[in-house]
């Protein structure tokens, strides 16, 4: 009888847990910006935060 | 009863192994190391050297989607305007070929289209100004 | 008197308020003035009229929108014609426009004539000579166009046009069910962009003639002529209505391949793999459709060298004849004299196969590779989804070691490479492999098994394999390599094995000393060298010590296994297993090198974990030729 709960019980856990997991894989926004900065800064050859420089003698050597 | 601790233990060793990839999550930073992402990077960075001028003639713009586009070529030579076609699909190659290497080198090849969006936004966030970049809607606006 | 006062007619604001409150479709807006003008000028009451002034206040569409136009219109021979307006396309701003012929005569009935008009818009600009015969009294309809000085441009500029001399002409003679006619276009110099393609200078022409119906255009033949590349004629039946090719036939000449490139073929090609090459030779083309779809082509190579400019890969005195039909089955032949792929030779090769429909069937193909020869067998590709997919048997026959080693500009390695591969697939930009390649080399074997690529030739390739090294002499390696002499054999698993870009970013790997009996001896340099991959102060530590008295040192067993993830490599030593992370235990040491003997030598590390560039910048220095290690 009690084996029988725990293992309703444990099912629906893992269960809710599964569904849990499945909805919480959430996308890294702040990190993916913070990604994408920092290879925008280097694609485009920025210091940190600056905006673009087309003059390449102005840009900074990085 | 020993059977009991044994199946509690069981569905509790099930619960860890099924929490663990939120922990992992958790982390912080998204790997962006990889020698695909730095070939790629390296790559745009020395395009870039050529593609600098016609963002800031207005011939080529940011558009809405993270990639780039042919705006306005009236202001190259006609002799040349195969090669920013050229340039500009080169670079979408390359650009197309991060957002998803990014995805797949975080182990969620399905993040692709949000790692694009975000690329989206932060090109134009840190455009020069003067350069073009299409609105939401899709109308070129210049920065 | 009417006479010599100008007359005005005006049509006021056929503008976006009016259309809301009767829309019109903007083709029938423009029709509707065009119409209003038409019927007024045929107006009888007009005749005494000298000249007539035609004012519009605006005229709209979605993409374009036209206000203040003027239309001063001599109603004599030879008199002045001026059409003033200002236009606006899309989100672009006002401009003015303005065609001004000098001189409008009219020689004969229904005939107009007007030399040098000049037309000046932001979209075309340059001189126009028009000669026009209307289809009256049983003339033939005639245009005369010659275009002098003219450059245009879409508004984005992708197909563009500057200095343009050409003459058109256009000559129709009504029948039955429609117009006979015969065209001519000649291209005598000039610029043009017309994505993608560009054309530097003129020299090209276009001559054609058939008929035209409300259902279909007839093109009976048509002449294409490019200067310093060849020429194609060319035959159909466009259908109008239902927007598809009833039927095509096309024939080129030998067409030059060195100037047919760079002009036609690069820019098609710009996506793919062949977008930079040089080629030299000739190739011709004939094809046929039928109701829109394609029936047969034959393309046929001669004496073709066609060469990636990066160095890729080359084949050179290609010959081909690829015939291919939507009904049968056809031999496609393929030849070469030589060529390479990467930096490896590639010896003649004949090749052939069947082309059926969509799939390429062929029981062999040989191709020599340096002493060697891969052979691919029972090869069967398809074309499904705009993609090849195919799979095939692969035999390597021994090609030496030695010459590969110089092909590829490695160090020169004794020993060759064999490989039985009993099934290769290639399918969505993915290459795998079951079975395995065996390399004999330093006296063992390496064998690369699992090996499966995606993109091999794309901008990101990816490689996943599983390596075994088995009883590798490692003092032929240690030779080859300059890491310090060392005499014994060498056993290695490299496991799931990522490549990306031909870097690894994966792998669990661990090299330790084969079993059996054989003589064990390490030399004092490499034992310098292997304490220097660990970092620090173990090399200096050995020179100080009384061991740097001799020269080599026999040892139990030597060990390394290095995880390789996220560009970190966790290290452990003889007794450590890669495919589990090691305990990160800072504090003690494992073992890499264990002394047995007099005088014997135990080489501990203590870096649990070592980032892979910095591990390959210290094996750089190292095997750089340097005979101290650099000890920072």
């Amino acid at each position: 009888m009690r084996i029988s709960n725990i293992t309703w019980a444990g099912l629906l856990l893992a269960l809710t847990l599964q569904a849990c997991v499945t909805i919480n894989i959430y996308f890294p926004a702040a990190a993916a910006e913070k990604a994408a900065d920092k290879i925008i800064d280097e694609v485009w050859q920025l210091k940190e935060g600056q905006p673009a420089n087309t003059d390449p003698a102005a840009a900074p050597a990085k | 009863m020993n059977i009991k601790q044994t199946l509690t233990g069981f569905y509790l060793f099930l619960a860890v192994l099924m929490v663990a990839p939120i922990t992992a999550l958790a982390a912080a930073d998204l790997e962006v190391n990889t020698p695909a992402i730095s070939t790629l990077k390296n790559s745009m960075q020395t395009r870039h050297g050529q593609l600098a001028a016609h963002y800031g003639s207005g011939a080529v713009g940011l558009t809405r989607d993270g990639l780039i586009a042919v705006r306005d070529a009236n202001a190259v030579l006609l002799a040349q305007r195969q090669g920013v076609n050229s340039l500009v699909s080169a670079e979408n190659g390359d650009r197309n070929a991060l957002y998803k290497e990014i995805a797949t080198a975080n182990g969620h090849p399905e993040w692709e289209a949000e790692v694009r969006s975000t690329f989206a936004q932060r090109w134009v966030q840190k455009a020069q100004g003067g350069w073009w970049y299409q609105d939401a809607s899709g109308g070129w606006k210049q920065k | 008197m009417l006479s010599h006062a100008p007359h005005r007619l005006w049509f006021s604001g056929i503008s976006d308020a009016d259309l809301h409150r009767n829309p019109l479709p903007p083709a029938r807006r423009w029709m509707m003035a065009l119409l209003t003008l038409v019927l007024s000028l045929a107006s009888p009451s007009l005749h005494a009229v000298s000249s007539i002034t035609v004012q519009i206040g605006a005229i709209s569409s979605p993409n374009f929108q036209a206000s203040d136009l003027n239309l001063e219109l001599p109603l004599h021979s030879g008199k002045a014609v001026t059409l003033k307006t200002r236009l606006k396309q899309a989100d672009s701003s006002w401009a003015e426009a303005s065609l001004h012929c000098p001189a409008l005569e009219n020689p004969q009935a229904g005939m107009w004539r007007c030399r040098d008009a000049k037309l000046a818009s932001p979209q075309a600009n340059g001189n126009v000579s028009v000669a026009l015969q209307l289809p009256v009294a049983q003339q033939p309809f005639k245009a005369d166009l010659q275009l002098a000085a003219f450059s245009f441009s879409d508004r984005v500029g992708l197909h563009a046009g500057d200095k343009l001399a050409a003459d058109v002409s256009l000559q129709a003679t009504h029948d039955a069910t429609g117009w006979r006619w015969q065209a001519a276009l000649d291209w005598r110099e000039g610029e043009l962009f017309w994505q993608p393609f560009y054309f530097a200078s003129g020299g090209h022409s276009l001559h054609a003639a058939g008929h035209y119906s409300a259902q279909a255009l007839q093109v009976d033949t048509a002449q294409l002529k490019l200067k310093a590349v060849g020429s194609a004629d060319v035959s159909g039946i466009y259908n109008l209505s239902g927007k598809r090719i009833e039927q095509l036939a096309l024939q080129t000449s030998a067409l030059d391949l060195a100037t047919l490139y760079p002009l036609l073929l690069k820019p098609l090609l710009d996506k793919t793999s062949l977008n930079d090459m040089e080629m030299a030779g000739t190739a011709s083309l004939q094809l046929a459709m039928q109701a829109g779809e394609l029936q047969d082509f034959r393309l046929d190579l001669q004496q073709a060298d066609i060469a990636d400019r990066k160095g890729k890969f080359a084949l050179y005195k290609l010959q081909a004849s690829i015939p291919w039909s939507y009904d049968a089955a056809q031999p496609i032949a393929l030849d070469y004299a030589g060529g390479h792929l990467l930096d490896i030779p590639l010896g003649a090769a004949r090749l052939r196969a069947e082309l059926e429909r969509y799939s390429l069937r062929t029981p062999q193909l040989v191709l020599p590779i340096l002493d060697g020869a891969l052979t691919l067998n029972e090869v069967s590709a398809a074309w499904v989804n705009q993609q090849w997919h195919w799979h095939l048997r692969a035999d390597l026959a021994p090609i030496s070691m030695t010459e590969l080693s110089t092909a590829l500009g490695w160090p020169r390695m004794e020993g060759q490479v064999a490989a039985a591969i009993p099934q290769v697939t290639y399918s969505d930009g993915k290459l795998a492999t079951s079975g395995a390649m065996q390399f004999k080399l330093f006296d063992g074997t390496v064998t690369v098994g699992n090996l499966s690529m995606q993109t091999p030739l794309g901008l990101t390739p990816r490689l996943n394999a599983d390596v075994q090294f088995r009883n590798l002499d490692l003092g032929a390696l240690t030779r080859t390599f300059a890491f310090g002499a060392i005499e014994g054999r060498m056993d290695g698993d490299v496991n799931v094995l990522q490549l990306a870009n031909w870097k690894p970013v994966q792998f669990d790997a661990m090299f330790k000393s084969s079993a059996g009996r054989y003589p064990r001896k390490i030399s004092q340099r490499a034992v310098e060298n292997i304490s220097a991959l660990g970092g620090a102060g173990a090399a200096a530590a050995v020179q100080r010590s009384v061991l740097r008295f001799f020269k080599e040192f026999n040892y139990a067993r030597i060990g390394l296994t290095c995880r390789l993830r996220n560009s970190s490599c966790a290290m452990d030593g003889v007794d450590g297993n890669p495919a589990h992370a090691p305990v990160n235990n800072t504090a003690s040491g494992y073992v890499i090198v264990e002394g047995s003997g007099v005088p014997a030598i135990t080489v501990l590390g203590y870096n649990h974990s070592v980032g892979w560039d910095e591990l390959l910048a210290r094996l750089q220095r190292i095997t750089a030729g340097n005979s101290k290690p650099v000890i920072q």
